[in-house]
């Protein structure tokens, strides 16, 4: 028998989608040859090149926004729904809204643009009840919708994005569109929800942006006085005021949570996830911001670590500056916490049912975790047996899970259910039969609310 | 493994036909990866061409003695891992990832020797992989496509050997069906 490796099954499989004859060289090298072209530019060229683009940056702040003295205006707009776009090349938009019914479920474009370097659609879908997402559509062949040019051409789907108020509320983006094509089909072969209707090819035509200015994005620099919140102890985790959205009638405030080392490098953070945010004006009065979904898929490739959020604020007149405060955020991390390993002894003979009154605390670096007891029981799921541990902790942790450091990977760990605040319940059930005799286990990860005040200002 | 040696050398020494040869012998497998993680056949040459381009910018940070291929092939994990987590935010995934289902598959295909059943495993293979919360999906992948140790693993994916031994065999978790009847245990 021709036997093969887990590797080259692997190998194989993945050869279907990226063929042998792919190769980055000549891209590559491209990059970095272009790069080293900027590093030995003569000192003098660079030096004069340096003012004109340093007195092009003051020019254009300065003469078009005097009042604002430390911030920077990139060439970005912003389309209400569509998002920011790239005011400074000719703009295409979305000739008019396009809707197809089929079956009940219509899906409808709202709005689209073109700018130099993306088609953005903004979709919606009716007519569709199911909540669960069709794993065969989301990770079937040719599952993402694409733009067909009139030549033919196909131009595959970059990324998309919720943008509220429900799931069926979306957001397309494409590369761009090229100059003088302006008609694509956009095709969706199925939409992510339920047994939905399959294979749709929706006409858009766009226009020239004929009387639409976008708005004015203004990307801060990050060396502006109070655009920035330190790093918060012990997770690290900093916040920076990216861009203000000037609307007609408020204002779009767009930042992140940044953590990690910048360079994609992974630390122990999984997520996080801010849980209350406060808009404010300089007299303390709290203002109604409105959660707006963000647009920054391009932004920073660099940064991996990082959640970017957006916050409207309605009205011009405010007492400044305002300050955005991230009040607190949760933050899912792996073995973050330094706990120890707790040990539990089970007896020779244990049975369903049986208790144990642990009584002990689990000291870790920021929390303490009391295990009041653990319980070996049936898992009705699985009928496999498992050890259900009650823990109490301070309400800051909201949920953890454990590991079984005997089992050689041979158990599965159970979401805890944080039953009320404070209070823990976590499982472990295992494959191999009821265990027995004295186990190790430990805190696996947790997640947990982190009080950081983050707080950013801004005034125009 | 030699020429990656010369190779590397060649970029220290400032000849950058050795970067070359490093991408002729790694990309392959660190674009496949990088699939592997992302199910994007696009985003995965970004990454693979990313990490390249980061590994030249820092070749004189590299130490020369160390083995290049599990050093690159950690950072397009990593790279790889990092995009995944950041589209996938808001996507559920099955509730029922359990990797067995995966190894069970994996299993089959090593031995079949029907080409047309083998194409069927694979694509199966990857259905499956692709129902998996990306940081299990990089577990996966190390382990059965990079075969790095548990230890190598922990150390790219910065947790302990433990937690993965707990992401590849983590099930979805299922406490409240099984808190049901046997809450007043407690």
């Amino acid at each position: 028998m021709n036997k093969k490796t887990h590797s080259q099954v692997f190998d194989s499989a993945a050869r279907e989608h990226i063929p042998d004859q792919v190769d980055l060289t000549t891209q590559i090298m491209a990059h970095i040859q272009s790069k080293r072209k900027g590093v030995s530019m003569n000192p003098k060229f660079k030096r004069a090149m340096t003012v004109l683009v340093v007195t092009t940056i003051f020019l254009i702040t300065f003469a078009n926004v005097p009042t604002v003295v430390h911030a920077f205006q990139a060439l970005l707009g912003y389309i209400p729904g569509v998002g920011t776009v790239d005011s400074a090349d000719s703009l295409r938009v979305l000739a008019e809204p396009v809707s197809q019914e089929k079956e009940g479920v219509t899906v409808t474009i709202h709005q689209g643009a073109v700018d130099s370097h993306r088609t953005i659609l903004t979709m919606s879908i009716s007519g569709l009840t199911a909540t669960e997402y069709n794993l065969n559509c989301l990770y079937g062949d040719s599952h993402d919708p694409w733009l067909t040019l009139p030549d033919g051409t196909k131009l595959a789907l970059t990324q998309f994005t919720g943008i509220g108020p429900t799931r069926y509320d979306l957001r397309y983006y494409f590369p761009s569109l090229p100059k003088g094509v302006d008609s694509a089909t956009l095709q969706i072969p199925c939409l992510l929800y339920g047994d939905a209707p399959r294979g749709w090819k929706i006409p858009l035509r766009f226009g020239p942006a004929d009387g639409l200015t976008p708005l004015r994005v203004i990307e801060i620099d990050p060396a502006t006085p109070g655009v920035q919140a330190a790093a918060q102890s012990p997770y690290s985790i900093s916040a920076i005021l990216e861009q203000v959205i000037l609307l007609e009638d408020g204002y779009i405030f767009s930042f992140s949570l940044v953590w990690g080392d910048g360079h994609g490098a992974l630390n122990n953070i999984l997520s996080v996830t801010p849980d209350v945010v406060q808009i404010a004006d300089a007299d303390g009065n709290k203002l109604a911001a409105e959660w707006v979904a963000p647009d920054n898929p391009d932004r920073d490739t660099q940064i991996h670590e990082r959640e970017t959020l957006a916050y409207k604020v309605s009205g011009k007149e405010h007492a400044w500056p305002l300050t955005i405060n991230i009040v607190n955020t949760q933050v899912r991390s792996i073995n973050s916490g330094g706990y120890r390993f707790f040990k539990l002894d089970l007896g020779t003979n244990p049975q369903i049912g049986q208790r144990w009154t642990l009584n002990q605390d689990l000291t870790g670096h920021l929390h303490t975790l009391h295990l009041n007891s653990a319980a070996l029981i049936n898992d009705p799921q699985s009928g496999k047996p498992g050890i259900l541990f009650n823990i109490q902790s301070d309400t800051d942790v909201l949920d953890l899970w454990l590991e079984d450091a005997q089992s050689d990977g041979h158990f599965t760990s159970l979401l805890s259910s944080n039953t009320q605040p404070g209070h823990i319940s976590v499982g472990l059930v295992f494959d191999d039969g009821i265990p027995a005799g004295e186990r190790t286990f430990m805190v696996g990860g947790m997640a947990v609310l982190a009080h950081g005040n983050w707080q950013m200002t801004w005034q125009p | 493994m030699d020429e990656d040696v010369q190779a590397i050398h060649r970029l220290k020494s400032g000849d950058i036909g050795g970067l070359e040869v490093l991408i002729a012998h790694h990309q392959l497998k660190a674009i496949r990866t990088a699939f592997l993680i992302t199910h994007d056949e696009a985003a995965a040459e970004d990454v693979a061409q990313d990490a390249f381009i980061r590994f030249f910018e820092r070749i004189h940070h590299f130490d020369e003695r160390r083995a290049f291929r599990p050093y690159f092939m950690r950072s397009v994990v990593n790279l790889a891992l990092n995009l995944a987590q950041r589209e996938s935010r808001g996507l559920q995934f099955s509730s029922d990832d359990d990797t067995s289902q995966l190894e069970a598959l994996l299993a089959r295909a090593v031995s079949v020797e029907n080409q047309v059943e083998f194409l069927q495993l694979q694509r199966e293979m990857l259905t499956v992989l692709f129902k998996l919360p990306p940081r299990q999906r990089a577990v996966i992948v190390q382990r059965y496509y990079l075969e790095m140790g548990e230890d190598e693993m922990a150390e790219t994916l910065a947790i302990a050997p433990g937690t993965v031994k707990w992401l590849l065999n983590a099930a979805r978790t299922r406490l409240r069906d099984m808190l049901g009847p046997q809450r007043n245990l407690l």
